[in-house]
């Protein structure tokens, strides 16, 4: 290779090399703006994500509280239903009860079947075994007595302690539970009032021991078997009467 | 169809208050009134479920229930003994008798209706 060639030739390849670096720094250039402009755009873009992300997260936030709010709208409409069915069934029981009582007192006219009516009352409606049915004179006469306490309710006065008051009030007493008895050692003392007469009294000594406190059923028992039951008897020894009349 | 429940209790008033218990909740309802008429209509009726009182004439609630689960014919029908006392050696006399659960006297209608679904599960 000549000299002049040899120069030529550097010369190219030194001028090759600087538009080789030229490009280069040109595609750096537009590299960089590239990235610089990608960068501000993909940055935009998160920002506008996050933004739209916060916003349905917000939106999920209150739907979702709207939903709990709205289940426990539900939840204690459900439990209000509950207890009115609850309620009403309750009611039902107690009009049936008060039903089969009634029936018990009026839907037989022997005296014995409406003692066994009161008796059934006062056992399965009540809750006793332990009681007795007597007249209002002074020895306060058994009509009937059941169960273990038949001394224990003999000799009473119809003018001492809760039969006195009961008397006297001419409406049913009775002791809630925890409460002790008094000297007559009468719980419940139901007056059988034919008007203003009393007829006899339902004296009972204990209730069944798995019974807890009375009810308000029990106060409505009370009610209806000392405003009904001096009816029943005394309708049942008219006729038993009558029937006598007639025989004699 | 309703389910059939055999009501034993040798009280009327007793039955019509178990009757209008659960006749409100339309079950069907045959009674009996001792409990040798019981073992009678256990197999005459064969009903889903058997209510029975313990203290009864003739047939009382635990030789009715020993002889109800004794025939095969009627073994399979549950039984809720309804006992005037809740104390340990009658529930004790109850169990041994084969009874599957018991109620005691006052009759609650919330709890008795709960042993009632309780054994027939949904089908009540």
């Amino acid at each position: 290779m000549s000299g002049v060639r040899g120069t030529r030739y550097v010369e190219r390849v030194r001028e090759a090399t600087r538009a080789l670096f030229e490009d280069l720094l040109e595609s750096n250039r537009g590299l960089g703006l590239s990235v610089a402009r990608l960068g501000q755009e993909l940055g935009d873009a998160s920002r506008d994500d996050v933004a739209e992300l916060q916003q349905r997260s917000e939106r999920w936030r209150s739907q979702h509280e709207s939903v709990l709010s709205l289940l426990a709208a539900v939840d204690a409409e459900y439990k209000r239903f509950e207890e009115q069915y609850y309620d009403v069934e309750r009611q039902n029981s107690s009009l049936a009860s008060l039903y089969a009582a009634a029936q018990a007192l009026h839907g037989n006219l022997g005296g014995a079947a409406v003692l066994r009516g009161i008796q059934e009352i006062v056992i399965n409606l009540i809750g006793s075994e332990e009681f007795a049915l007597v007249r209002s004179d002074e020895a306060l006469t058994p009509l009937a007595l059941v169960g273990m306490v038949r001394k224990d309710l003999l000799g009473l006065s119809p003018r001492t302690g809760i039969i006195g008051r009961a008397a006297a009030a001419q409406r049913p007493l009775a002791l809630m539970r925890g409460m002790a008895a008094d000297a007559t050692g009468v719980r419940a003392c139901i007056p059988l009032q034919l008007g203003e007469k009393t007829y006899g009294f339902v004296l009972i000594r204990s209730f069944l021991p798995q019974k807890e406190d009375l009810q308000p059923l029990d106060y409505e028992l009370f009610s209806l078997v000392g405003s009904q039951a001096a009816a029943a008897l005394f309708a049942s020894e008219v006729l038993a009467r009558e029937g006598q009349a007639h025989v004699d | 169809m309703a389910r059939k429940i055999l009501l034993v209790d040798d009280s009327a008033t007793v039955l019509m208050m178990e009757r209008m218990i659960l006749a409100a909740e339309r079950f069907e309802i045959v009674t009996a009134t001792d409990g040798e008429e019981a073992q009678q209509r256990a197999r005459s009726e064969l009903p889903d479920l058997i209510l029975m009182d313990i203290v009864m004439p003739r047939v009382n609630g635990i030789e009715a229930c020993q002889a109800i689960k004794s025939d095969p014919a009627t073994a399979h029908i549950p039984i809720i003994l309804v006992t005037t006392r809740g104390e340990a050696a009658a529930l004790e006399a109850g169990y041994s008798s084969g009874c599957n659960d018991y109620v005691t006297k006052p009759v609650n209608s919330a709890e008795l209706l709960g042993k009632i679904r309780s054994i027939l599960g949904g089908r009540a």
